[in-house]
């Protein structure tokens, strides 16, 4: 008989994610935080406005925030977090127009320095078919004036890196073996998802469960489960409820050697999704699906080169709503000229709304597929677990010379729908995207930072046409380029600009509330848009900064007239994360 | 070297298995079929009947059927050649029959098909100059009205308490019994008119109280269950485009006999009255919403709607948009609660 032995992993107070404000220090209380001013000067103009005569075609806006974050450690192992916010719109002067909010409460600590927990507000992510928050469109590689945006929304809704935010417990504890396995580590966490009305609405609760085996020389690989329920007895009036489950393992295995490595990677895994106890009359199914990823990768260490050759494989039916859920919310109404037109129409949102607007984006995940517009993402608009995908990916990442100069990355998809929809026809879909930074200034060896960036995207959709039914053609060239200049320390010059060409047809999915697809929507597009962005930043640190920018955004759609516009702006931004 | 690739030939063996594990999926189509939205059309089924004489006091249908090529908006009227009585089904199945065409002489707008006389039906489409029309069909024996239910009103009885009110008299028009219209059912009906001059958007109303129709406190249903009970009511339309009826339900939500507007709540359902004519207009408790208006009902004691606790019901005349360009008006007859299904006559 074998006999095994392990050991706890003595672990430290260590479980911060980038951007957390957790301070260093071990003092007794520690404060940091975030201030923000925005000020925004906005215009608009063009075909929409023709014949207007009730919208303004100039308004001022912004705000100014506080967040003031405690951290308390009343024991060796132990931390609270309170952060407050502080906010007052532009014009609410003498104290109309502010609130303060409660934006963090987190308590976290160690149990004989064995057992990891956190209690509160947690953000928290596992892997990109169980619970992933995926990057939104229209950011491949984006230059510098682009960036600071992108971490303002971010630090708005929660985002860290693939996190989502929910309000729960998590721990976590590992184990230590002397022969076999390095290590088994293993997480849970339970946390609410979605507040009950009292009535018809239930509890949400989102679960999960991981169990991490370390091999330490060959790999890893990770057991996820997690499950997204509703709590019947939480509403008086109703006791219907849904379930979606999602199981996985992901798997990361090679041979690193000295001068390169070779591996496989990738997650396979099944979802269901359970109805119980629904009023409605119609038939509603449960969903049963799998999935499978797995890819090659191959790394030449010196020469800063890696490959991903992957094959992919999402069921039609694949539900996994912590990982589906899409950041950019396409029906959010805009912060600038919500509405516009005599009819005072919703305006449509523009990429300077998508970059910029913090108002956009989704806080938490729900359990049905989110509206998306095909001119923007097509291929894969619920990220890598979009369902109903078969094919493969190549990613190419090159992390540069050894003076740093260079940096580039190539990635392909070639997918096709496995279920047709509405035909036996399928569609094939097409996206190649990339982006180089070269640090020009390390060329000539410059003291002054002088950084350009480029990227852009090409994609695809086709499938022919059947009995009288129109084929689908929808094609999106995307390009970006950036470049920053340090004019003197501190200083920079910044200047940016997005493209987006997008021509086609497609058929919208119309769904009801339990995914099923009831209708197909016909969809046109023939626009282009353009934003560019100019100014300057002034670096009082690397987390303070102080920006005067310009934006000119121009919307010109060839189909509907008035959704043509130009959308100009004068920004003032001082952020600070301390 | 031969080891490493012995192991990563066994990696690549079990990648090959999740492979063949992981591709199994349903391939059924997804979603209703393209050809039958977006496909060509044409009609493959000319309008045929079940039967040419039917007497609906017996209990007979007529079962309509007609076969398309593709699922499109559809409106089929049945009309009384005599009477004027009319009858519409809608749909957007291609396959016209069963459930969804099948009349049994039942009416959509007032009046009744008469025994004796004869109907015909068309079907007409949303988007195709096409139209169907069926043999003539001899009525032997009419509908007889249904019976039971909580009447509102019929608006026949002289003695019955209505509370009319109105934002600015001098908006008003008529708010009132009339009968100078044939009505939908009896000789009498109440109608509002009135014109919105200072763009408030409320013309009038009329409030009929559970203690004036019933002589209760509230109105009796034997469910509190709301998808079991139909409110109904004939509406008289004069086709004017900014016509809009709010109905609001008003509960007393503590029970002690009165309704507080600012404490208790108001759910109420709104029509776009753009039809012409007698419209018999029907919908399920559920579907009302909790009424907006500040201080009016937006605020439910008891935070959830209870059909028992209704104990006034107010019809209000809106002027959509406020506009003062035409005047709005609508005429109400015979309304009525109905349990399990909707009123049929």
């Amino acid at each position: 008989m074998i006999r095994y032995s392990f050991l706890f992993v003595t672990l430290v107070l260590s479980w911060t994610l980038a951007g957390e404000l957790w301070a260093q220090e071990e003092k007794k209380v520690t404060f940091g935080g975030a201030g923000r001013f925005w000020m925004e000067n906005n215009s608009i103009d063009g075909d929409a406005l023709e014949g207007d005569t009730t919208t303004a075609t100039r308004e001022m806006g912004g705000y100014a925030l506080f967040d003031l974050g405690i951290t308390i450690r009343p024991g060796k192992n132990a931390e609270i977090v309170a952060i407050t916010r502080f906010n007052s719109e532009l014009d609410g002067f003498w104290g109309a127009g502010i609130t303060t909010d409660i934006r963090q409460l987190t308590a976290r600590g160690l149990i004989k320095e064995k057992v990891r927990y956190k209690v509160g507000d947690l953000n928290t992510a596992f892997t990109p078919y169980t619970m992933y928050n995926f990057r939104p469109e229209l950011r491949v590689n984006e230059a510098s004036i682009f960036r600071n945006f992108e971490e303002i929304i971010n630090y708005e809704n929660f985002y860290q890196d693939s996190t989502w935010r929910q309000q729960g417990a998590e721990f976590d504890f590992a184990l230590a073996f002397p022969k076999g396995i390095k290590e088994l580590s293993f997480r849970g966490l339970i946390a609410k998802n979605r507040q009950t009305d009292f009535f018809f609405r239930p509890d949400r609760i989102f679960g999960a469960a991981q169990v991490g085996i370390n091999q330490g020389t060959y790999g890893r690989v990770d057991l996820t489960y997690v499950n997204l329920f509703e709590l019947a007895p939480s509403a008086m009036f109703s006791d219907a409820t849904s379930m979606n489950q999602v199981m996985s393992a992901r798997y990361d295995m090679g041979m690193d050697k000295e001068n390169s490595y070779l591996g496989i990677v990738g997650e396979a895994g099944l979802s269901g999704v359970m109805y119980e106890n629904q009023a409605a009359t119609e038939t509603i199914e449960d969903l049963e699906d799998s999935f499978l990823e797995v890819g090659l990768r191959g790394k030449l260490k010196k020469s800063g080169l890696m490959g991903t050759l992957s094959f992919v494989d999402v069921g039609p039916e694949f539900r996994s709503a912590a990982a589906q859920t899409r950041r950019l919310d396409v029906t959010a109404p805009s912060g600038a000229f919500t509405r516009i037109g005599n009819e005072e129409r919703v305006r449509p949102m523009s990429m300077g709304d998508i970059i910029t607007d913090r108002n956009v984006y989704s806080r938490t995940f729900g359990p049905l597929l989110g509206n998306f517009l095909p001119y923007l993402e097509n291929v894969q608009p619920f990220g890598a677990a979009t369902p109903n995908r078969r094919g493969i990916t190549l990613n190419v990442q090159y992390d540069g010379d050894s003076a740093g100069i260079f940096g580039a990355f190539v990635n392909t998809a070639l997918l096709s729908e496995i279920r047709g929809q509405g035909t036996t026809e399928l569609r094939d879909f097409t996206k190649v995207w990339g982006g180089v930074t070269a640090r020009l200034h390390r060329i000539y060896g410059g003291k002054q930072k002088l950084i350009f960036t480029a990227g852009a995207s090409y994609q695809s959709t086709a499938r022919d046409g059947v009995e009288g039914v129109d084929a689908v053609d929808l094609s999106t060239t995307f390009v970006e380029s950036g470049l920053e200049y340090e004019v003197f320390s501190g200083m920079d010059l910044l200047g940016g600009v997005k493209f987006l060409s997008s021509e086609g047809n497609e058929f919208l999915n119309q769904r009801d509330a339990f995914d099923a697809t009831t209708f197909y929507n016909q969809y046109s597009v023939d626009l282009t848009e353009t934003f560019f962005a100019g100014g300057f930043r002034y670096n009082f640190n690397e987390t303070v900064f102080l920006t005067l920018q310009g934006h000119f955004s121009t919307i010109e759609d060839n189909l509907t007239q008035r959704n043509s516009f130009d959308l100009n702006r004068v920004l003032i931004v001082y952020n600070m994360f301390f | 070297m031969k080891k490493y690739l012995l192991k990563l030939s066994s990696a690549m063996l079990l990648a090959l298995a999740l492979v063949l594990a992981g591709c199994s999926h349903d391939d059924d189509l997804e979603g209703p079929e393209l050809v039958d939205l977006f496909g060509e059309f044409e009609i493959l089924q000319p309008l045929t009947v079940s039967r040419t004489t039917v007497d609906f006091s017996a209990g007979e249908t007529v079962e309509f059927r007609a076969l398309l090529s593709i699922r499109t908006p559809w409106e089929m009227r049945i009309e009384g050649l005599t009477s004027g009585a009319l009858k519409v089904f809608e749909s957007n199945e291609k396959d016209i029959s069963g459930d969804i065409a099948n009349w049994n002489g039942s009416i959509t707008f007032a009046p009744s098909f008469q025994m004796g006389e004869q109907a015909v039906a068309t079907i007409r489409f949303t988007n195709y100059p096409d139209s169907l029309v069926s043999d003539t069909i001899t009525i032997t024996g009419a509908r007889p009205v249904p019976t039971g239910g909580v009447l509102i009103s019929d608006f026949e009885d002289p003695n019955q308490a209505f509370n009319v009110f109105s934002e600015a008299q001098f908006e008003e028009s008529i708010n009132g019994i009339a009968s100078t219209l044939p009505a939908a059912f009896g000789s009498n009906y109440h109608y509002m008119k009135g014109t919105d001059n200072n763009g408030s958007v409320f013309v009038c109303g009329l409030g009929v109280s559970a203690q004036s129709a019933t002589g209760e406190v509230h109105y009796p249903f034997t469910t509190s269950n709301e998808n079991r009970v139909y409110f109904n009511a004939f509406i008289y339309g004069e086709g004017a485009q900014f016509t809009n009826m709010v109905i609001d339900f008003q509960e007393d939500d503590n029970l002690d006999g009165t309704y507080v507007p600012a404490e208790e709540g108001t759910y109420n359902y709104t029509i776009k009255v753009d039809w012409v004519g007698w419209k018999l207009v029907s919908f399920p408790l559920s579907e009302t919403q909790l009424s907006t208006n500040g201080g009016l009902g937006n605020i439910d004691a008891n935070g959830r709607k209870e059909v028992d606790r209704i104990i006034n019901i107010q019809f209000i005349l809106l002027s959509e948009g406020g506009q003062n360009a035409e005047p709005v008006g609508y005429g109400i007859d015979y309304a009525v609660f109905t349990e399990g299904q909707p009123f049929q006559p």
